[in-house]
């Protein structure tokens, strides 16, 4: 292995998180019925001719911005063409000529290095529709709702030269994609999708060996499995003198067979007649336009962790975990607005939430949590409404089945009992009922009180104030 | 006296002052459009007594307001059969109306109907086309496209006007797309008062098509007119090879939406996908059509995309150039409609109408006169001169 080198390069697709599709104002909702999200222009019919939408450009120059790309003053448009029935116009509308974005470089942390991955260049396209096939009618249905669903693809320079890179490449893809709202860059929905292009070489050669390029991955550890697969494959090509049977071919990786298949050789390739389409305008993007998607372009990661260290005077470590995820972000600046305890609100997110999504298996971006409940219960406890042990218990309900604080907490009687003449007829039968642990602790043995404490949270179901239940017994025992 | 054989704006002034009815004009026009082309009965009937009513009540719309004026057929009207002559489009009604025809109901038009014509209104030179219906005096007005002159030339051959429009300046939205960086929609009528009536109501931006935009009206730059002989003396060669290459091109890729699968024609049995899209093409097109889009694919190959494709857009670009530096000396160029001189065959309606290619290909308006002989006339001018160019055509009197 040490005496090969890698050569990776990645094709990464993201589906923008635009309302309307690229060329027309269908929606671009995911759950929508077969066809839902269908217009005469998406289905292909002739006499429809494509729109830009420009939130989609607007998209495609933030994309530029966070992997310092040069932002194109003009990009043109075009038509890729080949005829299958899930592309309603039988031609792909993309950025072949003149891409959206070049030049680009995204820089990445790998055991404690910083190293530079180049992009050369983010183009705007238009998705496909889906076939499905009907076994039972020996039929094939075709679904246009994600025909012309806006795409961007930014492909990198082969850069890459171990799966470590890829992942952190990609998970700083998805982290920046995400804070500046241009994509969800969820994998196993296909929001982001990875294509792999590998070579192997000895160490020391300049040449680049055969190239393949794989698909369908569909998780980071998918791309991690798949690269150290097909690496080891083209590994023992070269090594048992089979490198003619090594082709340049496209293939697909099954993740359960742990295994990559050929798809289609480059011969076999189809001639797509790329050629500009002369009913969309080039995108003329201006200086201006630029500043201006600068000027509102929302805080980036790094941004974020210096001001929740300055402003809040967040710890590093609470800065770091919390800004490593934009959905962890959301959370604690909404409930920092709201209760204005920043440690505080770290502590819940970091000790409580994360160790939640962690056991649940859930990335912290796709914790499904209504921040508002957060700060509410945060709300409870620091008003000494209910302890930290009961909030914690309910966070998980909110957290696993999005109940409400408030009811969940009346309707499991976990409010406190904190009415201290109800509370003090309880720790005065408490200490009647315990006449030598009374005794004790006025003999002087102080830890006798954590067991009357325990007795009256016993009593009281855990509802009690601690710190109250404490007082009262303090009181009592030492009159 | 045949009333269709009037000025359509003669035939509104005449609806407006109530001197004739609405459906009265448009039964007649009805009666004779019958045989060939495809009336919009009930869309047209009920057109004709909202546009009665507002008259009655005295407003005025436009001064085409209460006309009945037809539409090639490739221009989509919502839910009325429009195949563009083609079989591989049979029984296909758009859920959408053309931009131009809106515009055109807006003003009070009543669209009586749609006018064959030869496949994808390629050529021009059906034995039926618009043009006939016009000079026929089915209809007093119709709306064609024009894409590499069909328009303009059936106009010439019937002894009527056609003004192909700055390109851009009219939506394409609802236009079965021939050849989308040419396509026009160019009025055909009895005077070039009508056609510039009809442009009038018809031009400006549209949301629906982005390459239209809001042209100012321009003046002609004075001077003498120049001639087609005034281009270079290659002109004429590169002329035919560019448009050839652009239009079957573009055509190739506009037109492979028609596969079969999601409406037109599709045949009753094949085997697998690629016998379906191979037996709905092979009898869905017709011959001229499918070698004209086998050619374009070919220029557009990897292996000839420079060859062919790159260098004719290079020189469309050279041609504008060339085009444009003499209308900024002389304001006009003056030229034939069609080449008479050239022989037919196959591609013979290429080198026929190559005059129209100047136009066409630098996407500038040009105005067609009434001729005596088959060649014809045409003045182009520059970008946005459209009003001024039919000015100068009414100066010569409208004819050669």
């Amino acid at each position: 292995m040490t005496d090969y080198e890698v050569v990776i390069g990645l094709e990464v697709h993201v589906e923008l998180a635009t309302k309307s599709k690229l060329f027309c104002s269908c929606g671009t909702n995911f759950d929508a019925e077969p066809n839902d999200n269908v217009c005469p222009g998406c289905a292909g019919m002739p006499g429809t001719l494509p729109v830009l939408n420009r939130k989609v450009a607007e998209l495609a120059i933030l994309a530029g911005i966070v992997t310092n790309c040069q932002i194109n003053e003009f990009s043109t448009f075009d038509k890729k063409n080949y005829f299958y029935p899930d592309l309603s116009c039988s031609y792909q509308i993309t950025q072949f000529f003149a891409p959206v974005c070049t030049q680009g470089k995204v820089e990445i942390e790998v055991d404690g290095e910083i190293r530079t991955i180049g992009i050369k260049q983010i183009h705007i396209e238009e998705d496909a529709g889906k076939l499905k096939h009907d076994a039972y009618n020996s039929s094939t249905l075709v679904d246009f709702n994600r025909c012309s669903i806006p795409l961007l693809e930014i492909v990198s320079l082969p850069d890459f030269r171990e799966a470590a890179e890829v992942v952190k490449y990609l998970e700083k893809l998805q982290s920046y994609l995400r804070f500046v709202g241009v994509s969800d860059c969820k994998m196993q929905e296909g929001s982001m999708r990875c294509d792999v292009n590998l070579s192997v070489r000895k160490r020391g050669e300049t040449r680049l060996g055969t190239r393949t390029e794989m698909k369908n991955m569909n998780s980071l550890k998918a791309i991690t499995r798949a690269i150290a697969y097909e690496t080891q494959r083209h590994i023992d090509h070269i090594e048992n003198g089979t490198q003619d049977k090594l082709i340049q071919e496209t293939r697909r990786w099954d993740d359960a067979a742990g295994k990559s298949y050929a798809m289609r050789a480059k011969e076999n390739a189809q001639d797509y007649r790329y050629f500009p389409n002369p009913d969309l305008s080039p995108l003329h993007i201006s200086k201006e336009w630029i500043e201006s998607v600068k000027q509102s372009m929302p805080e980036l990661p790094g941004a974020k962790l210096s001001r929740y260290m300055q402003e809040y005077g967040l710890p590093e470590y609470d800065s770091k975990l919390i800004t490593s995820s934009k959905k962890l972000c959301d959370i604690f600046e909404y409930c920092v607005t709201k209760c204005h305890k920043p440690k505080e609100v770290s502590n819940w997110i970091i000790g409580d939430l994360m160790s939640l999504a962690n056991t649940a298996g859930l990335a912290y971006d796709d914790i499904e949590l209504d921040a508002e409940r957060l700060s509410r219960l945060i709300t409870l406890v620091s008003e000494r409404g209910i302890t930290r042990n009961t909030a914690k218990k309910v966070l998980s309900e909110v957290f696993e089945n999005a109940a409400d604080p408030d009811e969940y907490i009346a309707a499991h009687g976990l409010g406190m009992v904190s009415d201290s003449g109800e509370l003090e007829s309880i720790v005065k039968s408490v200490v009647e009922n315990n006449p030598g642990s009374a005794s004790d602790y006025r003999a002087g043995k102080t830890q006798a009180l954590g067991f009357l404490v325990g007795r009256v949270m016993r009593e009281t179901k855990g509802k009690a104030d601690p710190a109250l239940v404490n007082e009262l017994l303090l009181g009592l025992l030492n009159q | 006296m045949d009333l269709l054989k009037l000025e359509a704006k003669e035939l509104s002034r005449r609806l407006i002052s109530r001197e004739l009815g609405v459906s009265e004009l448009l039964e007649s026009c009805i009666s004779k459009l019958e045989p060939g082309a495809r009336v919009f009965y009930d869309a047209a009937r009920a057109q004709a007594k909202e546009v009665q009513s507002l008259i009655d009540s005295g407003t005025v719309l436009s001064p085409l307001m209460g006309v009945p004026v037809g539409i090639s057929q490739n221009i989509c009207v919502k839910g009325e059969l429009c195949d563009a002559g083609s079989d591989i489009l049979s029984g296909f009604r758009p859920p959408f109306t053309a931009t131009a025809v809106e515009r055109m109901k807006a003003a009070g038009i009543i669209i009586a109907g749609s006018l064959p014509g030869d496949e994808f209104f390629m050529e021009g030179v059906d034995e039926q086309t618009p043009a006939a219906f016009v000079a026929r005096g089915d209809v007093p007005l119709a709306l064609v496209t024009d894409t590499g002159g069909s328009a303009r030339m059936s106009a010439c051959w019937e002894k009527l006007y056609c003004v192909r429009p700055t390109y851009g300046t009219v939506s394409r939205h609802g236009i079965i797309a021939y050849v989308s960086s040419m396509d026009a929609l160019s009025p055909t009528g009895r005077s070039l008062g009508d056609c510039e009536a009809l442009l009038n109501i018809i031009k400006g931006r549209d949301p629906l098509d982005g390459t239209t935009f809001d042209c100012p009206e321009t003046a002609l730059i004075p001077g003498e007119p120049a001639d087609f002989a005034q281009l270079s003396p290659d002109f004429a060669k590169y002329l035919t090879s560019a448009y050839v290459v652009l239009a079957y091109a573009e055509a190739s890729g506009n037109m492979a939406r028609f596969d079969g699968i999601k409406y037109g024609y599709r045949p009753e049995e094949y085997d697998g996908l690629f016998d379906l899209y191979n037996k709905a093409r092979t009898r869905g097109l017709q011959f001229r059509t499918r070698l004209r889009l086998g050619l374009g694919a070919l220029f557009l190959t990897e292996e000839n995309y420079s060859r062919y494709y790159d260098k004719a857009l290079r020189v469309r670009g050279m041609i504008r150039n060339k085009v444009n530096s003499l209308l900024s000396e002389h304001g006009v160029l003056t030229m034939p409609v069609s080449d008479t001189s050239l022989a037919t065959g196959m591609l013979g309606i290429e080198q026929r109408s190559r005059y129209c290619f100047v136009a066409s290909l630098a996407g500038l308006p040009s105005v067609t006169l009434q001729s005596s002989d088959m060649a014809g006339r045409q003045l182009v001018g520059a970008a946005g001169t459209d009003t001024a160019l039919i000015s100068a055509a009414r100066g010569t009197g409208g004819a050669v």
